[in-house]
């Protein structure tokens, strides 16, 4: 009994977060954090952090971290405007998605083939792709359509994102793949003693989190209108804590669900706002949305017995 | 366990119950008005977004504008700390949502002045720039052609960097090394200032090390070190930026392997300590002093917000920047210029360029005033 209430609480905490933050920004803004369109705006602003953050749960879900995200969307944006020119939507879309699945997979690669934590791998991704698009931006404008933009709405950023979590619960739940992620991460021996290709299922997790990288950089690039040096940045830290504000298990393994990208990208957008509508200073938000961040790591977070730091 | 989570719940709640309390007053959405406040109808309200109030230029901005607002009464919301364009639309949406009318920004690049123009054009809000000019011209020309651009504020750098090289021939020096911006920022014309000074001045830039991005202080060392030990001739160092460390890194580097007789700097910017190099023949130059950009931003977006606007058409107003030559200027400077405790314009003559407080007030009185900008007009002005 006492097993299944811890095992509730730690379900039940991101939701009472979410809720516990909401409640107390709706009370003390003087009806502005709940105003209409203040709603639609977070909504909006965090959708395409929850379609990062989708793919990564793949990755998070056999205990690794993506830390490619910020760099690696500026080197698909890049890429793909390359190719298009921004002039063909839908072509530029299909682009994000193929540099998207490369990107990780040359991660993938280098973790599993090179035997390198994938962070450090995912950090050279981001390093390559920020050096290459500052480049290339100091060079070359890269602007995209004055049109592309009509469409960075929230009714098509909304589209993405149901199909894209409606994929991602269906496969990280009901297939093969998303649940070998989990297996793995919970014992990566033990999944391959059972036969499970570990490292090809890695690679399919981080080609999944590429693809949906490559949607979500796409949606920012129509969003701010333009491959800029700085696009993009800070999506990795954004993304890994939203999903940790959502509850993830840090370590992986069969606790791990995709709802985390949702409610924790939710949490981490409504803290922003609200602390902004408070009139905080940028470096109070930081330590408060610190603070928090460790609260929801102390509360979530799965301590083996006898375990201690190192 | 349970009693630990709810206590973790409790203390963050607590916290952040805490933490509402410390808000600036400029923007508390429930603070009363204060005593003696003129009895108005509902402020307008103007958000700002700026990288920071914590360096010089920014804490200054930030004093200036939250004062000039209380003295026009006009309510302020700051979106502090974006440095993407993606995180400054993101603010101008909050700041939107918050109920702001106007919004007065600093594009962190070209784009960001695109598209958070276009958002405050569809939302029908009025916005305006400071501290930068847009060089992309196609943006440039969707962002002139807003219904609800007021306008925008920057400075001649270039004419500034002219001014500075010419200080330094003379001193008789003509061999530079280009501390060099990237090329695609704003500020960038910076670079192409010293240039244009140093072939006016009959003087080269002889090599040049680009700033870095995250503001590596290793990378500003290397670049002088390299100057000194492959151009020996070399007589100065022409420094685009002294922000992030850069001046520190520079100074401690050319102190520790030459001497002022050798080199000389010229600088944007002021950092601490310069007095002493000023003194000590260090520094021959520093281009500094264009916080008054954002106040005069700041007041002709509030006449718009306000139904007064100084014009039909946007605006573009041009901020002098103050060169500073000597310890003593420097003082000055520090005193009534570089001192967020110091206000530059009185409250009359910030009311007097307000369309509520002086129904005459026209475009021509701020650029009287910014064409006036000193730092004897200041001193001379000064009431504090």
């Amino acid at each position: 009994m006492k097993r299944l209430d811890k095992g509730l609480l730690k379900n039940l905490a991101p939701y009472a977060g979410l809720i516990a933050i909401t409640l107390i920004f709706a009370l003390t803004t003087g009806g502005r954090f709940t105003q209409a369109r203040n709603l639609t705006n977070i909504i909006g602003q965090s959708m395409v952090t929850m379609i990062a953050a989708c793919g990564c749960t793949f990755v998070m879900a056999h205990n690794n971290l993506d830390f490619s995200l910020g760099g690696g969307c500026a080197l698909i944006s890049a890429a793909s405007f390359l190719v298009t020119r921004g002039e063909n939507l839908p072509l530029t879309l299909l682009m994000c998605m193929v540099f998207g699945v490369l990107c990780s997979l040359v991660t993938a690669l280098i973790h599993v083939k090179g035997r390198i934590p994938a962070f450090m791998a995912g950090m050279c991704i981001m390093f390559v792709g920020r050096g290459v698009v500052e480049g290339l931006a100091t060079n070359m404008v890269m602007n995209l359509p004055a049109a592309a933009t009509a469409y960075a709405n929230n009714m098509v950023y909304l589209a993405f994102l149901v199909v894209v979590f409606a994929l991602s619960v269906f496969v990280f739940n009901y297939t093969k793949v998303g649940k070998a992620q989990k297996l793995i991460g919970a014992n990566p021996r033990a999944a391959e003693l059972s036969g499970i290709a570990v490292g090809r299922y890695k690679a399919i997790a981080f080609a999944i989190s590429g693809l949906t990288l490559g949607i979500a950089s796409f949606l920012t690039m129509i969003r701010i209108g333009s491959v800029t040096k700085t696009i993009g940045s800070g999506l990795e830290t954004d993304v890994l804590i939203a999903l940790t504000l959502g509850g993830i298990p840090l370590a992986g393994g069969t606790d791990t669900r995709m709802r985390s990208a949702l409610i924790g990208s939710l949490t981490y957008y409504v803290l922003g706002n609200g602390l902004m509508i408070w009139g905080l200073d940028a470096n109070v938000i930081s330590i408060v949305k610190g603070v928090i961040f460790l609260a929801t790591v102390y509360v979530t977070m799965e301590r083996r017995e006898g375990s201690y730091a190192l | 366990m349970k009693k630990k989570i709810l206590a973790i719940l409790l203390a963050a709640m607590l916290a952040l119950g805490a933490l509402s309390a410390c808000g600036s007053p400029a923007t508390d959405p429930s603070a009363p008005p204060s005593e003696g406040s003129e009895p108005e109808a509902e402020a307008h309200k103007i958000g700002v977004i700026f990288y920071g109030r914590d360096d010089a230029l920014g804490s200054c901005v930030y004093e200036e504008v939250n004062h000039a607002a209380e003295v026009i009464g006009v309510e302020v919301e700051w979106a502090l700390g974006d440095y993407d364009t993606a995180a400054q639309l993101t603010s101008a949406e909050n700041l939107v949502s918050a109920g702001c009318e106007g919004i007065m920004f600093m594009p962190i690049e070209d784009a960001s002045a695109q598209r958070v123009g276009q958002y405050c054009e569809e939302n029908g809000v009025w916005f305006a720039i400071c501290f930068r000019d847009i060089l992309d011209q196609d943006i440039k020309a969707y962002v002139e052609g807003c219904e609800y651009y007021v306008g925008s504020c920057w400075e001649d750098d270039a004419g500034a960097a002219e001014e500075m090289v010419a200080v330094l021939a003379e001193n008789g020096r003509t061999t530079y090394g280009l501390e060099k911006l990237n090329p695609s920022i704003a500020l960038a014309v910076r670079n192409d200032g010293y240039a244009a000074g140093a072939e006016a001045n009959g003087g080269e830039i002889v090599a040049e090390y680009e700033v870095p991005n995250d503001g590596n202080s290793q990378t500003h060392i290397n670049g002088i070190t390299n100057f000194l030990n492959l151009y020996p001739d070399m007589d100065a160092i022409l420094m685009t930026t002294a922000s992030q460390g850069a001046a520190e890194a520079i100074m401690n580097t050319l102190k520790q392997n030459t001497t002022s007789e050798q080199i000389q700097v010229v600088t944007f910017d002021l950092y601490e300590g310069i007095a002493e190099d000023f003194e000590s023949g260090w520094v021959a130059a520093a281009a500094a002093g264009n916080s008054p950009d954002a106040l005069f931003v700041f007041l002709m977006l509030a006449n718009s917000v306000e139904g007064t606007p100084l014009s039909d058409s946007f605006i573009n107003l041009s901020q002098k920047e103050i060169i500073v030559t000597s310890a003593e200027e420097c003082a000055d400077f520090e005193k009534y210029i570089d001192n967020p405790d110091f206000q530059i314009y009185s409250d009359d003559i910030i009311r007097s360029l307000n369309g509520k407080f002086n129904s005459e007030v026209s475009l021509e009185d701020f650029t009287e005033l910014m064409e006036a900008f000193s730092l004897d007009w200041v001193k001379e002005n000064s009431v504090q």
